[in-house]
């Protein structure tokens, strides 16, 4: 392909991926720069040990397909991670409800990333603050990978903050009002809320909120 | 979410854990759009849906058939066809989990009553009930307490009274059990003497006059208390192997218990009530026997008897009753020369709860009573009123003397109804026509009955005039409908008379009369339009189930609303069913608007 017949958007895109493929330092996974299955993304949340993603680990890790407005539960992904140096405080398993003994059943970070991989391919990710998740995951992966997940992003809070933006009348949309917080999110859309801080459940709700939020946006 | 799936919810309810791993496993989450087509006709279904949130109209061409809302599911039947035969369309934002095919055969393969509860239709969903409610049958009568069950009066005498007078009181008091008391110990103690201690009596040699009971009396007694289980009761008696304990509350006598009596009540309570009625000697030994009717309906009721099995053995019962009733108060010559008979729902033996007493008293043509028949009547209504029937608020009973006539003259009167044709006349007719005979000349009867169906042969314009009652109060489902589609079941109540029963029992009666079928009963009114060709057999079983799902849902409401200190009334507050009830609601409001629509061709009664 050569990269001149393409718009200056596409060629970019087109060359960045060429030169992460370049860097990649596990070919195994250049699956994940394929061009992603129409219509699916996968959504994602993690569970972790506290808020510092320097110091923190990951303990659990839910992941569902989403295929046109279905969210694939039937193919959900969960995962129990056994975090390498922090131990788990007591505000934490307050939090996630999984105590040491839980997260000691779980796998090891890396098998836990190799598989989170193999699950997402190359569809879009969809979160709710996922740059926190992303973190998290990336500190993970850089050692294997030599960069973060690849796959373009989709933050369901910044969905939202549009949507409400365009409803509010242009006096009152530099008051910074909109209430972001997840459970007032589900509430305002509409949606059902399950117990939250299950990472499947988030991951679940969140994927939720996406496809309400996309039907909102095309009507 | 697979974590919070609602397994209380039926059908899903009756699943096992392996099963409901199962379900966690093959299930998914849909969105849709307010207005977005689920389900289109023709499509091949691949899920079952079972709502979380929103709801959902299902469409027959421009119709909407029924509504479905959080944790009802659809569409069962198409998944079972291969075929989807309605439009099924989000009418609300719909948040629904979807339930792969493969899965769902797996289910009904493994589960039968899953499978019925799904898909079958309705009679098989209502037999599926019941068969998960026979389980507990036996269980919940042996719940009962024991002074459900019929103690019997304790009967004391002194422990120096001889065997021969002791002898002498069981013959006279008819019974098998003496208590004995012997004030000469201290404390004075309190022994059973039975009709087996009259053997050893016997045996002792002692002439029995000279004999006292004391030697003979087991002063042992084993009690249980009123409030204890039935079960219990069996038990005790079990484990010391007598055939009767004393009921005692404290140190408080109030009966006996006899093993026979528990078994039977066990078996056939219904017996012994039939004992009591045929027994009572005046009005008030009656009145026992008339609260004990509804005692035994709400024990059948829990225990998960079949409602038209209660609704027999209540017809009978009343009937009985009322019987025996008019032939304490009127008397012989009045009882030979007239027919006693009962009406409307309690003639049709569709009655459970006691309602307005709906009664009438045929005369034999050219009979001079001699007593005053109006005070006898006053009487009679009088003491079912002490029975707990209600006067008829349209003063549809003996007392009031349009409903207490010779034949004749009686036979002028439905003439009347029938040619005056106004809404009370034809009301009046129709609750007529359910009669059925209880006391006295039934021939007398049957002679009104002939001259009514004479009158009506071939009278098409007063037949739909008769049959258009059946849309006096609107369309149940287009009322369902937009119930359920404002969500706003809180307040809500639906009049399951209006929407449902009537126009059912009186479409079959309309028919009934189109065709000179003499039966009073629906089911039997239905069977035997069925056997003349009149009306579609699968029709016929639908409209009988969903006839006894109504009477079976009027009952359960109204014995809490008895319980809770409230009269029985048609109101079912439908936030208040379970999702089953809910389920089986719409289907049975569904099958009666099938029924109308027949109705409407058949009497052509767009043209009123």
């Amino acid at each position: 392909m050569t990269a001149s017949r393409l718009p200056p958007k596409r060629w970019f895109a087109a060359l960045k991926r060429e030169w992460l493929l370049y860097h990649l330092g596990d070919p195994r996974f250049r699956f994940m720069w394929d061009p992603a299955p129409e219509n699916e993304w996968v959504a994602l949340d993690c569970e972790t040990t506290g808020l510092n993603v320097r110091t923190d680990d990951i303990i659990a890790i839910g992941a569902v397909r989403i295929r046109g407005n279905r969210i694939m539960t039937s193919e959900r992904l969960e995962l129990l991670v056994r975090p390498e140096k922090r131990r788990l405080t007591a505000e934490s398993v307050r939090v996630h409800r999984l105590r040491e003994q839980d997260v000691a059943q779980g796998i090891s970070a890396d098998e836990a990333m190799m598989k989170l991989m193999y699950f997402i391919g190359s569809r879009p990710l969809v979160g709710y603050y996922l740059e926190f998740d992303l973190a998290m995951i990336n500190r993970v992966l850089f050692p294997m990978l030599g960069m973060g997940l690849p796959q373009p992003k989709i933050e369901v809070s910044s969905l939202y903050y549009d949507y409400k933006f365009h409803q509010l009348p242009h006096h009152a949309r530099d008051s910074g009002s909109i209430d972001l917080r997840f459970e007032s999110l589900m509430k305002d859309l509409n949606l059902p809320l399950w117990s939250a801080h299950d990472a499947l459940n988030d991951a679940i709700m969140a994927a939720l909120a996406f496809l309400k939020l996309r039907q909102l946006r095309a009507g | 979410m697979p974590s919070a799936f609602n397994f209380s919810a039926s059908p899903f309810d009756c699943l096992t854990p392996d099963e409901q791993l199962l379900v966690q496993d093959s299930v998914d989450i849909a969105y849709f759009p307010q207005g977005a087509t689920i389900l289109a006709p023709g499509a091949q279904p691949t899920h079952l849906f079972v709502i979380i949130k929103g709801f959902v109209q299902q469409f027959d061409g421009n119709d909407v058939v029924t509504t479905y809302g959080p944790e009802d599911c659809f569409d069962g039947r198409g998944l079972m066809a291969g075929k989807v035969s309605s439009r099924f369309v989000a009418a609300e934002e719909v948040v629904a989990y979807q339930l792969a095919r493969q899965a769902v055969s797996d289910l009904i393969a493994g589960n039968v009553t899953f499978g019925a509860l799904l898909f079958s239709d309705l009679s098989n969903k209502l037999s599926a009930l019941s068969e998960r409610q026979s389980r507990h049958e036996l269980q919940s009568l042996t719940m009962a307490r024991v002074d459900e069950a019929f103690v019997r009066t304790p009967h004391f005498v002194d422990a120096d009274t001889s065997i021969l007078d002791v002898t002498r009181q069981f013959h006279s008091l008819r019974t098998a059990t003496l208590l004995v008391r012997d004030s000469q110990v201290s404390p004075p103690a309190l022994g059973i003497f039975t009709l087996t201690g009259l053997q050893r009596a016997i045996l002792d040699g002692t002439p029995l006059d000279r004999l006292a009971v004391r030697g003979l009396t087991n002063f042992s007694l084993i009690k249980v208390r009123p409030s204890d289980q039935l079960g219990d009761a069996l038990a005790v008696m079990i484990k010391h192997k007598v055939h009767r304990v004393v009921v005692a509350e404290g140190e408080h006598i109030t009966g006996v218990l006899e093993a026979l009596d528990l078994f039977s009540f066990l078996s056939n309570h219904s017996y012994l009530i039939n004992v009591q009625i045929l027994e009572a000697r005046d009005v008030p030994a009656l009145q026992e026997a008339a609260g004990q009717i509804t005692r035994l309906i709400s024990l059948l009721q829990r225990s998960g008897t079949h409602i038209n099995m209660i609704a027999r053995l209540v017809q009978e019962l009343n009937a009985k009753l009322f019987e025996r009733a008019w032939q304490l108060i009127a008397p012989p010559d009045l009882v030979a020369n007239s027919c006693l008979f009962v009406m409307g729902s309690e003639g049709r033996g569709e009655q459970l709860l006691k309602t307005d007493q709906d009664n009438g008293l045929v005369l034999r043509d050219g009979y001079e009573p001699a007593c005053d028949v109006a005070a006898v009547c006053r009487q009679f209504s009088a003491a079912l009123a002490d029975f707990g029937y209600p006067p008829c608020p349209g003063n549809i009973m003996v007392s009031n003397p349009q409903w207490c006539q010779s034949v004749t003259d009686f036979s002028q009167t439905a003439r009347l109804w029938l040619m005056a044709a106004t809404t009370d006349g034809l009301m009046a007719l129709a609750i007529f026509l359910d009669a059925h005979a209880v006391c006295g000349d039934r021939t007398l009867l049957d002679k009104v009955r002939a001259a009514v169906y004479d009158m009506t042969a071939d009278n098409d314009a007063m037949l739909a005039r008769f049959a258009s009652a059946v849309n006096a109060f609107g369309n149940s489902s287009a009322w369902w409908n937009r119930l359920l589609f404002r969500g706003d079941q809180g307040k809500e109540a639906l009049d399951i008379k209006k929407a449902g029963t009537f126009p059912l029992v009186h479409g079959i009666r309309s028919l009934a009369l189109a065709h000179h079928v003499s039966a009073t009963s629906t089911v039997e009114r239905a069977q035997a339009l069925v056997a003349a060709g009149r009306l579609p057999e699968k029709l016929a079983n639908d409209l009988i189930d969903s006839l006894h799902f109504f009477m079976g849902l009027k009952l359960k409401v109204g014995l809490q609303q008895l319980e809770t200190g409230h009269a029985a009334s048609d109101e079912i507050a439908l936030d208040k069913l379970s999702s089953l009830d809910r389920d089986l609601l719409k289907d049975t409001l569904g099958v009666v608007k099938q029924f109308k629509a027949l109705l409407n061709q058949r009497f052509h009664l767009e043209a009123m």
